[in-house]
C-alpha cells in the first residue's frame, strides 16, 4: 500500500467520522452519489449557483462562450448533474427541453448543437456521443434511484444507438473497440479520429451494466489501455488517430493536450481510477508548467505543447486550477488539495461546469484531496 | 412524482414527433436549404469549424460488432458539423483574479478599532510600523489619507519620516475622501520599519481652542502600506503572518476553513488564542467557512484551514486561488499540531506604568512622553496605575511636584488644567510670566481622587486666539512644556479592596469569558464570547484570578443571574436597551413616571395633606441620612433611570466580587464592543465599581456600591489601624460612628460597672 492509498483510506476514514464518510463509502454501492441527493449534499450551495448561472428557466444549459448555444455535452451535464443532486425539478426541464429541442434525429441520439440565433434551431442532425453518454447515464441514475423503467428504456435507446453509431472496431487490428466522437466525420482514410475526453469509464460502464450495451464497458477497457500508452509520452492529446499502423496524429492538429484532454484525468479520478498513468502524466505537466502553486494566479494552464511542455495557454477561469489542483492532489503525497472555493461569477459554463465535477469526484473519489 | 410523470408524458409525445417529422432538415431546423454549407466536412478537427480545407472524409463502417445502425435522416453531409467548441477565452475580457500585488498594512502604535486613525490639531504626530519580508520586491509604498475641509493646504505640511530618513513634504488636499500618496520604497528594510507621520494644521478660518478640533487628517491604515509582489511573500511562519494580517486589514476577518462535524469551537478556541495579537488591540474575528461554498468576490489572502490526517501536522500553502493557506492537520483522534512554532502565544498587552505608593516617582518613569503643547487646546496625559489593593478613602493627601514652562506672549485667559482623574486639582494662568523659567510647583490634592488600577493625571492646555477670527499664525515651537522630571508621590495604603469591575477585566483570562450558548444561539451571536476572548488578551503583569469570569449575555433571564444583592430587576435591565424589553427606555420611562406621578399626586401637589408632605418628608430625611450613613450613588433603580446603554457590566452578587456579567444591545457590533472593552480595560476612564453601562458615545458611566464593604487583605496592626480606620469610617461615617458609639457604650458601661462593683467593695 503506497503513501496515498493510506492516506485515501484514513481520509475515509476520517470522512466517515466527519460526516461525509457515506458518500465515500456508497461510492462502491448501487448508487455513487446517494448522498449527494440528501439535505446533508456538501455542495448544494455551488448546485444552486451553477443552475442559476447557467440554466435558463425553459431548461437550457447555455453556453455563452458558444454564441450561447445550448448543446448535448451540456444539456447532458446538467441532466447528469440534477440526477446526482437529486434535483428532479431542474431535471425534468432540462430533459423536456433536450427531448423537445436536440432528440429530433431519427435515431435516439441528440443532435449535438441548439443555437439560438433567430427563433432558436439546430442547424444539423451530426451528434456528439460524450453529451449521449452523460445523457444516457443521468436517465440511468435516476431510473435505477427510482425504478422508472420508461427512463431507462430511453437509456437503453441511446445507448443502444450510440454503440450502432459510433462504436467502431479499431483499424490497427487489435480488435480493440473505439468510440468515435459522432456518428459522422470522425473516420478518415488513415484511420479513425478519436476524443479521449469523450471517454468517461465510470459512465460508460454504469451505462453499458444498466442497458446492457456492453460495448461501451468494451470500449472504456480499450480505452484504458489506449491512454496508458499514449501516457508514456506525456498528458493525453486532445485529439488522436487509430490507424492501420497504430496511433497517429490526425492531420491538421497540433500536438496539444489542452481544453478537450484535460477532461481526461478528471473521468478517471472520478471513475475511481486515481493511478492511472494518464493522470500522473497530466499531473507530471502541470508541475513542469509551474502551474501549480503559482502565486501569479488568474493564469491557470489550459493547453499544453505535448512534445515540448510548454504551456501553450493559460485561462482566468477557476475551474482549471480546480482540475489541476484535484490531479495533482491524486499524486502528491500530502493530503489537501488547492481546488479553488468555487465560483460562476466570471466564470463560464464549461469550466465551472467541470469545477463542480472535480469537487464530485473529489468528495466521492479522492476524499483526502478536501479543498484547503 | 407529478412532474416526473409530466416530463415522461413529453418524452412520448416528443419521440412521436421525431418519428412523424421524417422531413427536411432544414424544415426543423429554420435553415434553408438555399443556404450556403456552414462548413466542409474536410475540416480539420480542431480547427475552427468555419474553416475547412479539403480533404476526403470516408463514413464511418458499420461496427461488426452490433446490428446494422439506424441510419440518422442526413440529407445533406456538407450541413453537418463537428461536435467541436471554441473553449478558449483568450483575447476576452475576463475576471483577471486578484491583483498580483499585496498590500501589506501598516499598523499604528496607537491601533483603533477601524484602522483609521485621526491625528487631530495644529501639530500632531503619530507612528506606524510595518513588517516587511526578506528579500521581498517591494513595490512601493502607500499613504492613504484625507483631510478636514477647515485645513488650509497651503500653509499646512504631511511629513513622512521612514526609519529616520524625512521624504518631501506633502500639501495634504484630500478633502473629498481618502486619497492615496504613492511613495518610493527603497528607505524600507526587512523586518520592522517605522513610519512617523506629522502634520502641521492650519484652520483655514479662525484660531483658538474650538478651531483646534476642527482641523485633522485621518490616515486609512487598511489601505495604507507597502506593496509586494504576490510571489515574493515568503511560505514560512513569517510571511504566513504577514498575510494573516493582511487578510485581516483587507476583510476584518479571518477565515477558518474546517471539515464538516470537526469540533469548530475548541479549534477555534485554540486558534483564537494564538491570533489575537495580530491586530494590535484590535479583535481578530475568525469567520468559520466550509470547504464547499461559493465565492463570488476575491479571494482571500489568506486563510486556516483544518482538516484530519494521520498525524498533526502543520503546513503552509497556497490555495489554487492564490490564498495562502495554513494548513493544520489534525490527528484522527482529535489531537491539534504543535502550533507554537508558526502561531507562538502572543506576548500580554502592556500594562500601565506602575506607580508605588510612598516613593517619589517621577512622570518619565510613568511613561509620560508627550512633553510638549503644541496646540490651542491640548490634553497630555499620563496613564498609569496603582496596585490592585491601594485604597485610600480618608483625608490623605498626595502631591505632584510640577515642573513646566510656556512661552511668552500667549492670550489673556490662557492656561492649564492640571487634573487628577477628571477632577481639576490646580488651574494655572499661561498669560503672564510666560517664557520665564518657573520654580517646582508644589501642587497636592485629595488622594482619594485615586484608585486602585488605571488612573490618568491631565493636563489641559488652553489657549485662545490672538485674535481669535483670523488662522492662528503657522508656528512650529510648544506653546508649552511639561518636564518629565515632574514628580507624583502617592501615600500609602493598607492592602484593601472593594468590588470593582475594572480589577476583574483587568486580570480576566480567555477562558473565563462565557456565555449561555443556548441565548447566544437564538440571538445569533455565538462567536460573542470568542470575539471577546480574542480582545481581551492578558494583561502583563496580571496574574490570573480564580473564580473571576465575564458572562455574556442578552435577555438577563438565566438561572444563574440573581440581581436581588443589586436591588434591581431583570426589567430594570432590560429598560437599557428598549429594543429589548419593548418596553419604554430608562429614558423615556423617567418622563413617563414623572407624568404620570404628577397627575396621580397632583392633589397633594396642590394641595398636599399633613399625611402626604410628612411621608414625603420621611422620604427625603431617609435618602438623606443613607447617603451620610453610607455615601455611595444612591439605589440602582434610581441611577438607571434616564439611562440607555449598548452594554452594561455589572457584579450581581455581593458574595461573589469577582463574577462580572457583560448585558449586551443585540444590535451592537460585537467586534466594536470588544475593542472598546480591551481598551477600557486599562483606561483610567473606563467601567469600574459595581455597575457600569456603555454609553453610545463610546464612553462609561459608573455606579458605586457600599457593599460589600472594603475588605483587608492583611493582618490589622497597629500600624495600619489608623489608615483602616480611617477608610472604614470614609466607607460609612454613620457606621463608623455607630461603631465608636457603641465602643463608648460599652467602655461606659464597663466604668460603670467597675466603679459599683469597687465601691460595693468599699462599703463592705
Amino acid at each position: 500500500m503506497n503513501r496515498r492509498n493510506a492516506l485515501r483510506q484514513m481520509a475515509c476514514l476520517a470522512a466517515v467520522c466527519s460526516g461525509l464518510g457515506p458518500m465515500a463509502v456508497v461510492a462502491q454501492t448501487a448508487d455513487p452519489f446517494a448522498e449527494f441527493s440528501t439535505e446533508r449534499n456538501p455542495l448544494n450551495v455551488p448546485w444552486a449557483a451553477w443552475k442559476a448561472a447557467y440554466l435558463s428557466d425553459d431548461g437550457r444549459v447555455v453556453d455563452t462562450m458558444q454564441q450561447g448555444a445550448s448543446h448535448s455535452e451540456s444539456q447532458g451535464y446538467g441532466l447528469l448533474l440534477a440526477a446526482i443532486f437529486g434535483d428532479y425539478a431542474a431535471f425534468d426541464l432540462i430533459f423536456d427541453w433536450t427531448e423537445a429541442n436536440l432528440a429530433i434525429r431519427s435515431d435516439s441520439l441528440l443532435a449535438w448543437r441548439w443555437l439560438p440565433e433567430g427563433n432558436g434551431g439546430v442547424p444539423d442532425l451530426n451528434n456528439a456521443s460524450d453529451g449521449d453518454l452523460f445523457y444516457a447515464w443521468a436517465l440511468v441514475l435516476r431510473a435505477q434511484r427510482e425504478g422508472y423503467p420508461a427512463l431507462m428504456d430511453r437509456a437503453r435507446a441511446i445507448a443502444a444507438d450510440l454503440v450502432a453509431q459510433c462504436v467502431v472496431l479499431a483499424p490497427d487490428g487489435s480488435g480493440r473497440m473505439l468510440m468515435l466522437p459522432a456518428a459522422q466525420g470522425f473516420v478518415h482514410e488513415e484511420g479513425v479520429i478519436i476524443n479521449l475526453s469523450y471517454y468517461m469509464p465510470l459512465a460508460m460502464r454504469e451505462v453499458a451494466r444498466a442497458t446492457g450495451a456492453r460495448a461501451l464497458a468494451t470500449c472504456a477497457a480499450d480505452g484504458d489501455v489506449i491512454m496508458q500508452a499514449l501516457s508514456q509520452e506525456g498528458p493525453m492529446p486532445d485529439w488522436i488517430g487509430v490507424g492501420p499502423q497504430g496511433l497517429f496524429l490526425p492531420r491538421d492538429q497540433s500536438d496539444r493536450n489542452g481544453y478537450e484532454a484535460m477532461r481526461v484525468p478528471l473521468f478517471l479520478i472520478w471513475s475511481g481510477n486515481t493511478n492511472h498513468a494518464a493522470v500522473a502524466a497530466q499531473a507530471a505537466a502541470y508541475r513542469r508548467a509551474g502551474a501549480l502553486g503559482d502565486p501569479d494566479m488568474g493564469n491557470n494552464v489550459t493547453v499544453f505543447d505535448r512534445a515540448s511542455g510548454a504551456v501553450i495557454e493559460t485561462s482566468h477561469h477557476v475551474g482549471y486550477a480546480a482540475l489541476a489542483a484535484l490531479v495533482d492532489c491524486n499524486t502528491a503525497s500530502t493530503a489537501g488539495s488547492a481546488i479553488p472555493v468555487y465560483r460562476t461569477v466570471d466564470q463560464a459554463y464549461y469550466p465551472a461546469t467541470l469545477h463542480l465535477m472535480a469537487l464530485i469526484a473529489q468528495i466521492t473519489a479522492a476524499p483526502e484531496c478536501v479543498p484547503i | 412524482m407529478t412532474v416526473c410523470k409530466i416530463g415522461l408524458g413529453r418524452l412520448v409525445v416528443v419521440l412521436a414527433l421525431a418519428l412523424a417529422t421524417s422531413g427536411p432538415v432544414s424544415a426543423q431546423t429554420g435553415v434553408s436549404p438555399d443556404d450556403p454549407p456552414m462548413i466542409d466536412l474536410d475540416a480539420v478537427l480542431d480547427a475552427p469549424v468555419e474553416q475547412g480545407s479539403a480533404g476526403g472524409i470516408i463514413p464511418a463502417p458499420p461496427p461488426e460488432v452490433s446490428a446494422p445502425p439506424l441510419k440518422a435522416e442526413i440529407l445533406d453531409e456538407s450541413l453537418l458539423t463537428l461536435p467541436v467548441f471554441a473553449r478558449s477565452d483568450a483575447g476576452q475580457e475576463m475576471w483577471r483574479g486578484p491583483s498580483d500585488d499585496l498590500l501589506l498594512p501598516l499598523h499604528a502604535g496607537n491601533a483603533t478599532l477601524d484602522g483609521i486613525v485621526r491625528l487631530t490639531g495644529e501639530v500632531q504626530s503619530e507612528a506606524f510600523y510595518v513588517d516587511l519580508p526578506q528579500s521581498s520586491a517591494i513595490r512601493d509604498m502607500v499613504l492613504s489619507y484625507r483631510v478636514s475641509i477647515y485645513v488650509l493646504s497651503e500653509q499646512s505640511r504631511l511629513a513622512i519620516r521612514v526609519n529616520g530618513v524625512d521624504l518631501p513634504i506633502i500639501r495634504p488636499d484630500a478633502f473629498e475622501g481618502f486619497k492615496q500618496i504613492i511613495l518610493p520604497g527603497a528607505l524600507l528594510t526587512e523586518g520592522q520599519n517605522e513610519i512617523i507621520v506629522t502634520l502641521n494644521h492650519v484652520n483655514r478660518i479662525f484660531c483658538g481652542p474650538d478651531a483646534t478640533f476642527d482641523v485633522w487628517t485621518e490616515i486609512d491604515t487598511n489601505t495604507s502600506g507597502v506593496r509586494i509582489a504576490r510571489g515574493d511573500l515568503p511560505m514560512d511562519a513569517g510571511g504566513m503572518l504577514m498575510a494573516l494580517r493582511a487578510q485581516l486589514a483587507m476583510a476584518g476577518h479571518l477565515p477558518v476553513r474546517l471539515t464538516a462535524d470537526m469540533a469548530d469551537e475548541r479549534v477555534l478556541e485554540v486558534l483564537t488564542q494564538r491570533l489575537m495579537g495580530l491586530r494590535g488591540g484590535g479583535p481578530v474575528l475568525l469567520a468559520s467557512e466550509q470547504p464547499y461554498g461559493v465565492a463570488d468576490g476575491p479571494a482571500p489572502l489568506a486563510r486556516i484551514t483544518v482538516i484530519y490526517g494521520p498525524q498533526p501536522s502543520v503546513d503552509i500553502r497556497r490555495a489554487g486561488d492564490g490564498t495562502v493557506v495554513l494548513l493544520l492537520t489534525m490527528g484522527f483522534d482529535g489531537a491539534l499540531p504543535d502550533l507554537e512554532g508558526i502561531l507562538p502565544l502572543p506576548a500580554p498587552v502592556a500594562n500601565n506604568a506602575l506607580l508605588s505608593p510612598g516613593l517619589v516617582t517621577p512622570l518619565r518613569d510613568l511613561g509620560f512622553v508627550q512633553t510638549q503643547a503644541f496646540n490651542r487646546y491640548t490634553e497630555q496625559k499620563v496613564t498609569f496605575r496603582l496596585p490592585d489593593d491601594w485604597l485610600l478613602l480618608a483625608s490623605q493627601k498626595a502631591m505632584l511636584q510640577l515642573n513646566y514652562s510656556f512661552i511668552e506672549g500667549l492670550a489673556q485667559g490662557a492656561l492649564m488644567l492640571v487634573k487628577m482623574n477628571g477632577t481639576t486639582i490646580r488651574m494655572l494662568p499661561l498669560d503672564r510670566d510666560g517664557g520665564n523659567e518657573l520654580p517646582t510647583l508644589d501642587v497636592d490634592f485629595r488622594a482619594r481622587l485615586l484608585r486602585p488600577g488605571a488612573n490618568v493625571l491631565t493636563f489641559v492646555t488652553i489657549v485662545p486666539g490672538d485674535p481669535p477670527g483670523l488662522p492662528c499664525p503657522p508656528t512650529s515651537a510648544a506653546l508649552l512644556q511639561i518636564g518629565d522630571d515632574s514628580t507624583l508621590l502617592v501615600p500609602p495604603s493598607p492592602r484593601m479592596q472593594m468590588a470593582d469591575i475594572a480589577r476583574t477585566l483587568t486580570v480576566l483570562r480567555s477562558d473565563q469569558i462565557a456565555g449561555s450558548s443556548a441565548v447566544l444561539a437564538e440571538r445569533g451571536a455565538t462567536n460573542l464570547p470568542a470575539i471577546l476572548a480574542a480582545a481581551l488578551r492578558p494583561v502583563a503583569q496580571t496574574e490570573r484570578l480564580e473564580g473571576a469570569s465575564l458572562n455574556v449575555t442578552f435577555e438577563a433571564a438565566e438561572e444563574t443571574l440573581s440581581l436581588s444583592d443589586l436591588g434591581v430587576s431583570r426589567r430594570d435591565l432590560l429598560r437599557l436597551f428598549p429594543a429589548l424589553s419593548g418596553a419604554p427606555s430608562n429614558a423615556t420611562a423617567a418622563v413617563a413616571d414623572e407624568t404620570t406621578s404628577t397627575s396621580a399626586l397632583a392633589p397633594d401637589v396642590l394641595a398636599p395633606g399633613i399625611l402626604a408632605r410628612g411621608r414625603a418628608f420621611v422620604q427625603t430625611t431617609l435618602t438623606q441620612l443613607r447617603q451620610i450613613a453610607i455615601p455611595d450613588d444612591g439605589p440602582l433603580t434610581s441611577w438607571l433611570i434616564g439611562r440607555e446603554a449598548e452594554a452594561a457590566l455589572f457584579i450581581p452578587r455581593n458574595a461573589a466580587p469577582n463574577a462580572v456579567w457583560l448585558m449586551v444591545r443585540p444590535q451592537s457590533d460585537p467586534q466594536r464592543l470588544a475593542a472598546i472593552l480591551a481598551q477600557a480595560r486599562l483606561s483610567a476612564e473606563g467601567p469600574r465599581g459595581r455597575f457600569s453601562i456603555l454609553t453610545a458615545d463610546g464612553t462609561w458611566q459608573n455606579w458605586h456600591s457600599s457593599r460589600p464593604p472594603p475588605a483587608l487583605q492583611e493582618p490589622l496592626t497597629v500600624a495600619n489601624f489608623r489608615t483602616v480606620a480611617g477608610n472604614y469610617a470614609s466607607w460609612s461615617p454613620l457606621f463608623f460612628g455607630a461603631l465608636l458609639l457603641a465602643l463608648t457604650l460599652v467602655s461606659g458601661c464597663l466604668a460603670l460597672i467597675f466603679l459599683i462593683t469597687t465601691r460595693g467593695k468599699r462599703k463592705r
